[in-house]
């Protein structure tokens, strides 16, 4: 299998937000790779820039961000997507680089059929006549198991439950078979029932098509069900990746650790809940040193004045954390 | 046991008109709760479980008397609550508090929090000014928005969500009201602040054991951690209710085993080889609710009675289930 070949990296990025109170540091310095048919969970809470971060890859940035510096590269041919004119991103984006997002209802077309939206990328993509697109729209959609697809084609955006219109979306994405997904909280705005067929889903895709995903949340459950790898991420800034198996027994960054107590589960036996104290960090001025110094537990004067490089450690992990560079 | 339940719910149903013919009579209707009872004891706390559409607001709303039902009683302490005029509602509302949703959405934005919290008390008490200003900074002390000076003089606005949703729960517990209602309170905020508020809902219950909670949520992880009892809806109905912990150890309804095997666990080692059942179908529309069981077009069990007649409640283990597999016991 040919899981390993890098197909997209990420190098330095930062995107800053220019608003009326000032510049906001959404993404400050990020670097990861994604490899053929692995599926990336980006975790962080609000304002931790993990949208920023999809929106940067398919270049869909509202108008006042600015990319200050860094690379995107899209492998085999290392097209930097950050300086290629919007004709050829429109090449890219649909065929090549997929997208599920949060709220299907905003992105669907409420005055075309449901059939239209989906045939419409086929057609812009392979040149394909609308009756032919329409058919494949239909296979797509049986694939999806949405029931009784040919009617549901000829159905508006407004007429569907929110769990199939998040199918149709995802029928709209993989139209072109691209060989990368990125899904920015596909499952937030549903059902934990309607959830899990989803997840079910997105699953049996990337298996089927050796797709590989970037799968957005702020749900550790979720990337626990479906990632091989995971990135968490807080306040514009990496803090700590590596393999889900490893991460979750043994995480190393305290705000990994929090998180990962703070989940309310149906297993723990607990009477409280594990807490993190303090609050989100406003980006126009992050904390000093390590963004995440004033809620942290173990903070020590380093990671008030000195801002913490990723830590490589083991076999694919590192995190962010002064803690790290003592311990080894 | 019936003296020391502080709420009961007998029978009691809200349809929403959806329709309406030319003439203006009404066509159909969103049977949003139907035919819900079930009681609640002094000092305790009660989750109530559903997904959107289940009818878990309705029923807080309707218990609240925020919405009048279609019928059925709630008895608050023995007093039948719709059978109030509106004063004597007006006297009651004190002991009877909801935290809602969106804290962002139900603080006035153009209320400074000291005005806020005043504002309780002017309302429902006759203390004097001095006495309401440091009722209210014990209070913000309570909630942990320390020092009170810090939060007193600003705006919702200027606050964060977590800390929104302390003025929130500040203001429903000034009045030592005898029962909270708190709808999806933690779901608007971040995974690092929901521990907090979760904690604080704990910490508040400790110091007030005569209160009682009823927590709405979708999620049961949540309902875990705040009550001992638990009642599951689904698409208007109760399905299944007894003690928490009993439900999530062993669930008895077909739909309450779905909702629990389709939560995500945060262990990857779990999570990734657990079977589960393959969960088919959505919540039904309620202006047509399928016929007999509710759940049956989406039940692995379900028999040919499941789809005529509406299954009662049946005892099981100390719970109370309504399904027909229960039914030989």
């Amino acid at each position: 299998m040919v899981k390993f070949l890098k197909i997209l990296e990420v190098s330095n990025l930062a995107v800053y937000y220019e608003t009326t109170e000032g510049i906001v540091k959404a993404v400050d310095g990020v670097s990861f790779e994604l490899k053929k048919g692995e599926v990336l969970g980006i975790v962080g809470e609000s304002g931790s820039g993990k949208s920023t971060l999809a929106f940067t890859i398919t270049k869909l940035l509202p108008k006042n961000a600015r990319i200050v510096n860094g690379n995107v590269w899209l492998y085999p041919e290392k097209i930097d997507l950050l300086k290629i004119p919007n004709d050829y991103m429109r090449k890219i984006r649909g065929r090549r680089i997929g997208m599920i997002f949060q709220d299907p209802m905003t992105y669907l077309n409420p005055v075309f059929k449901i059939g239209h939206q989906i045939a419409e990328s086929i057609v812009f993509h392979y040149g394909v006549s609308w009756k032919e697109a329409k058919q494949r729209a239909i296979e797509l959609m049986e694939k999806l198991k949405i029931p009784d697809a040919t009617n549901v084609a000829s159905r508006y955006p407004h007429q569907l439950s929110g769990g199939m219109k998040q199918r149709v979306m995802t029928a709209i994405a993989i139209s072109c078979n691209p060989e990368i997904l990125i899904a920015d909280e596909p499952t937030t705005a549903l059902d934990v029932t309607v959830q899990a067929e989803v997840l079910a889903m997105l699953k049996s895709l990337i298996r089927d098509m050796q797709m590989s995903l970037i799968l957005i949340t702020h749900d550790l459950g979720i990337v626990a069900e479906i990632c091989d790898r995971v990135m968490i991420m807080y306040a514009g800034k990496i803090v700590e990746v590596g393999d889900v198996y490893s991460l979750y027994k043994d995480p190393k960054h305290p705000y990994t650790v929090g998180l990962l107590n703070a989940v309310p589960s149906i297993k723990s036996e607990r009477a409280t809940v594990a807490t993190i104290d303090g609050t989100i960090p406003n980006l126009i001025n992050p904390p000093q040193g390590c963004r995440f110094h004033p809620r942290c537990r173990y903070v020590w004067d380093k990671c008030k004045n000195m801002e913490p490089p990723l830590i490589h450690f083991g076999e694919n992990r590192a995190a962010a954390c002064w803690l790290l560079s003592e311990a080894q | 046991m019936k003296n020391s339940a502080l709420l009961h719910v007998i029978n009691l149903k809200k349809y929403f008109p959806a329709g309406r013919s030319f003439f203006g009579t009404v066509r159909s209707y969103v049977k949003a709760v139907d035919d819900v009872s079930f009681q609640v004891e002094k000092g305790s706390s009660l989750g109530i479980v559903g997904e959107s559409g289940s009818g878990k607001t309705t029923l807080a709303r309707v218990i609240l008397r925020l919405i009048e039902p279609t019928s059925g009683t709630v008895y608050f302490d023995g007093v039948n609550i719709f059978s109030l005029d509106k004063n004597e509602l007006r006297k009651l509302r004190p002991q009877i508090q909801m935290v809602f949703q969106d804290p962002m959405a139900s603080l006035n934005p153009r209320k400074k929090i000291k005005q806020i919290l005043e504002q309780v008390y002017k309302l429902h008490t006759t203390l004097d000014l001095k006495t309401i200003n440091e009722k209210v900074a014990n209070l913000l002390e309570r909630v942990g928005l320390t020092p009170p000076e810090l939060f007193l003089e600003r705006y919702p606005h200027e606050l964060s969500g977590g800390q929104r949703q302390r003025v929130c729960i500040a203001r429903a517990i000034a009045l030592n009201p005898r029962l909270l209602i708190a709808d999806e309170p933690v779901s608007a905020l971040d995974v690092s602040i929901r521990g907090q508020i979760i904690n604080l809902l704990l910490d508040i219950h400790r110091d007030f054991p005569e209160m009682v909670y009823i927590v709405i949520s979708h999620d049961i992880a949540l309902i875990k951690s705040i009550c001992e009892d638990t009642l599951v809806m689904y698409a208007g109905k109760v399905v299944e209710q007894g003690k928490t912990e009993d439900i999530i150890k062993k669930p008895l309804h077909p739909y309450t085993s779905m909702l629990l095997s389709a939560i995500p666990v945060p262990d990857p080692d779990i999570a990734k080889s657990r079977d589960r059942p393959t969960i088919t179908g959505e919540t039904p529309s309620l202006i047509n609710p399928p016929p007999g069981c509710r759940f049956h077009t989406r039940c692995p069990y379900a028999i040919e009675k499941c789809r005529k007649e509406p299954p009662p409640f049946y005892n099981v283990e100390g719970r109370e289930v309504a399904c027909y597999l229960y039914e030989k016991q």
